[in-house]
């Protein structure tokens, strides 16, 4: 067996490694948290131009 | 006054049932040319493996320089006339053409008029209330 | 199962993406994720319709590109938030506009995402045949590169998108040192452009014919405002890092242009899978091979990278509204990315690159591309007469409208034209595939969406509605 074979099976097991690692993640998360809290973000996140008081309208 | 629309909750297997529907739409729009390419390639390249054979670097009328450069990378007249003698075809076909335009342009009256009367429904909901 | 309880929002702030990018990363973003298309894939202009096609199909799509970042600098500095060109369409001209446009961005990316993770395998490839190893299989490569990337993806958008600055930066300086190399001021020592220049292969009909790939050049640089909720100053850092980005682009592919046709006919150039990599070779250096195989991997991971950011944040975004199921619209409590979409779109990239079709795939992925900037010229018109200037307040106005507008809806057009040339049915498939998509979601998704709450933006009613 090939340096690159091996190569090639590492290159596999790291992506599986890896994949599995955001699946368990995403499970906890699904398990420790509200979905309400999770989709709780608002469009524009906390920007002021879309959310707070704008520059040139904060006096009016 | 308009009643505020509630949309109803969507459950977890109807989630997932749509999810898959955008995909299946996706990989049957990329499948679907192939039906009409297949056949034109496979002609194609068999005319060209002919004329190859016989090739110069005159008759493929490629100059000192060219010349010079295709020897560089390593292409002889027989594997470089392979690259040079495939052109494209540039004929058009009109109804074609019209049809693809019409399609597109349909297409997008389509869009614009639908998405219009929902955003009237929207901002209606939205100022209305206010 | 347990008794614990979950954490809820009750007595939280509402949760959000995580706000730390600067104009750096917005240049990174937009630049990374085309810069691969200077390293290969523009070369398919040349065999369009000659060399001096190619140029003028650079600079052509490069004036669709200037309109394209004009007018999304205005809306997007605007409408500051994840989703980009998805969020204008749901404010400015309504629903399904806005889902077919998200659908765009999401097809566009994947789509491109996919044939960069597989220009990397055919890179490695190549590579490890010149280290004697002729059978090397790229799949398990292909693969790592979007799982990889997508995991950084996951776990937070700053480190992700401050790696794809550092390898945009270094492909684009490998560009640079290409250009110096060739010793670009002297004719006929290494640059042969008096015996290589032809005249129009196929006349002018090839030269609208290459615009279709003339695309390649400049596709998804209006994919920075996708990072809208993500950066600290929306107004300033989208159009700082849109309109840099274009000019960068503009520079490196005249000097890509320049060195390659200055080397290679024509023939060979058109249908080469490396281009800038076959340049090196000619030169007959290995430092500068090296260079160029090093740089060009660079530029496709960056891309993928930036795809994967930008298709996530679109579908994250339509989750949100509903348009797709709200299971999307979710943020990691800890990361703060959408990290259902990232992790959605892995699978589907993957299928993408494995599919074998990666001229229908690409194809795809620029006509999806050529569909959003046909919705940018309705969308900028509409925008300025709904809401004129002085009516809200926008981070950045720009000049000559509607000239810009119209001028995309032009060049589009020709672009339809030039792509109906080479792949009429793969268009009509793609429109097809649209307007069924378009059915679909009137009939059977858009009960599921909230009326009032999609528009979001406190500006005041629209004129004429």
């Amino acid at each position: 067996m090939s340096l690159w074979n091996i190569l090639g099976y590492v290159a596999w097991s790291l992506a599986a490694i890896l994949l599995a690692w955001m699946l368990v993640d995403a499970l906890l998360v699904s398990s420790q948290y509200d979905e309400e809290y999770l989709m709780s973000s608002r469009e524009g996140g906390e920007s002021p131009a879309v959310h707070g008081v704008l520059p040139e309208e904060g006096g009016a | 006054m308009k009643r505020h629309y509630v949309p109803p909750k969507q459950g977890m297997l109807g989630q997932i049932v749509d999810t898959a529907m955008v995909l299946v739409l996706v990989y049957v729009s990329l499948m679907l040319p192939l039906l009409f390419k297949a056949a034109a390639k496979v002609e194609n390249a068999a005319v060209r493996a002919v004329d190859a054979a016989q090739a110069t670097w005159e008759s493929l009328g490629q100059n000192a320089i060219q010349q010079e450069q295709w020897i560089k990378l390593g292409y002889g007249p027989e594997k470089a006339a392979i690259l040079i003698n495939n052109r494209f075809d540039y004929t058009i076909d009109p109804v074609m053409l019209v049809v693809t335009f019409a399609v597109i342009i349909g297409y997008f009256i389509f869009l614009l008029k639908v998405s219009d009367q929902q955003y009237r429904e929207v901002i209606a909901e939205k100022f209305d209330h206010e | 199962m347990t008794a614990r309880s979950k954490i809820t929002t009750a007595g939280k702030k509402p949760i959000a993406l995580l706000k730390v990018l600067n104009p750096f990363h917005v240049w990174g973003l937009g630049v990374g994720i085309v810069l691969v298309g200077e390293f290969m894939g523009w070369n398919f202009t040349v065999d369009k319709g000659g060399a001096y096609a190619s140029l003028i199909a650079c600079w052509v799509i490069g004036l669709l590109y200037t309109c394209v970042a004009m007018i999304d600098s205005e809306v997007s500095s605007t409408v500051a938030a994840a989703g980009g060109q998805y969020t204008q369409a749901k404010h400015i001209v309504g629903p399904l506009m806005a889902f077919n446009v998200g659908l765009y961005l999401v097809m566009a990316y994947t789509m491109l995402c996919a044939a960069d993770a597989l220009v990397v395998g055919d890179l490695l490839r190549s590579g490890a045949k010149v280290m004697g190893f002729a059978h090397l299989d790229p799949k398990p490569f292909v693969v790592l590169v979007v799982v990889f990337l997508s995991w950084l993806n996951y776990r937070g958008v700053f480190v992700t998108l401050t790696l794809n600055l550092v390898m945009t930066l270094l492909a684009f300086i490998s560009l640079l040192v290409l250009f110096v190399a060739v010793d670009p001021w002297q004719q006929g020592v290494v640059l042969q452009h008096q015996g290589l220049l032809t005249d129009l292969p196929y006349g002018w009909i090839g030269v609208i014919a290459s615009l279709q790939f003339g695309i390649w050049y400049y596709l998804g640089i209006e994919g920075t405002c996708q990072a809208a909720e993500e950066v600290r100053s929306a107004g300033r850092a989208i159009p700082l890092g849109t309109m840099g980005g274009m000019m960068t682009l503009l520079v490196a592919a005249t000097i890509t242009w320049f060195v390659a046709t200055g080397l290679l006919p024509w023939q060979y150039l058109g249908q080469a899978y490396t281009p800038m990599y076959d340049a090196a070779t000619l030169l007959g250096s290995a430092q500068l091979q090296l260079l160029m195989f090093v740089a060009t991997a660079f530029a496709a991971i960056a891309s993928a990278n930036g795809c994967i950011n930008d298709a996530s944040r679109a579908w994250f975004s339509m989750g949100r509204d509903r348009y797709l199921p709200e299971f999307f619209g979710a943020i990691h409590p800890k990361y703060r990315t959408p990290y259902r979409s990232i992790l959605f779109l892995v699978p589907i990239a993957v299928s993408f690159a494995f599919t074998g079709l990666l001229d229908q795939v690409i194809t795809f992925s620029i006509l999806s591309g050529l569909l959003g900037y046909t919705f940018m010229t309705f969308n900028m018109m509409k925008f300025r007469r709904m809401w004129p200037l002085g009516s809200i307040h926008r981070g950045y106005v720009h000049p000559f409208h509607p000239l810009p507008a119209l001028t995309l809806l032009a060049l589009c057009c020709l672009t339809y034209f030039a792509t109906f040339l080479g792949y009429g049915a793969t268009l009509l498939s793609v429109m097809s595939f649209y307007i069924l998509a378009s059915l679909w979601f009137v009939l059977r998704r858009y009960p599921y969406v909230r009326r009032a709450e999609q528009f979001s933006m406190p500006w005041p009613r629209p004129r004429g509605y």
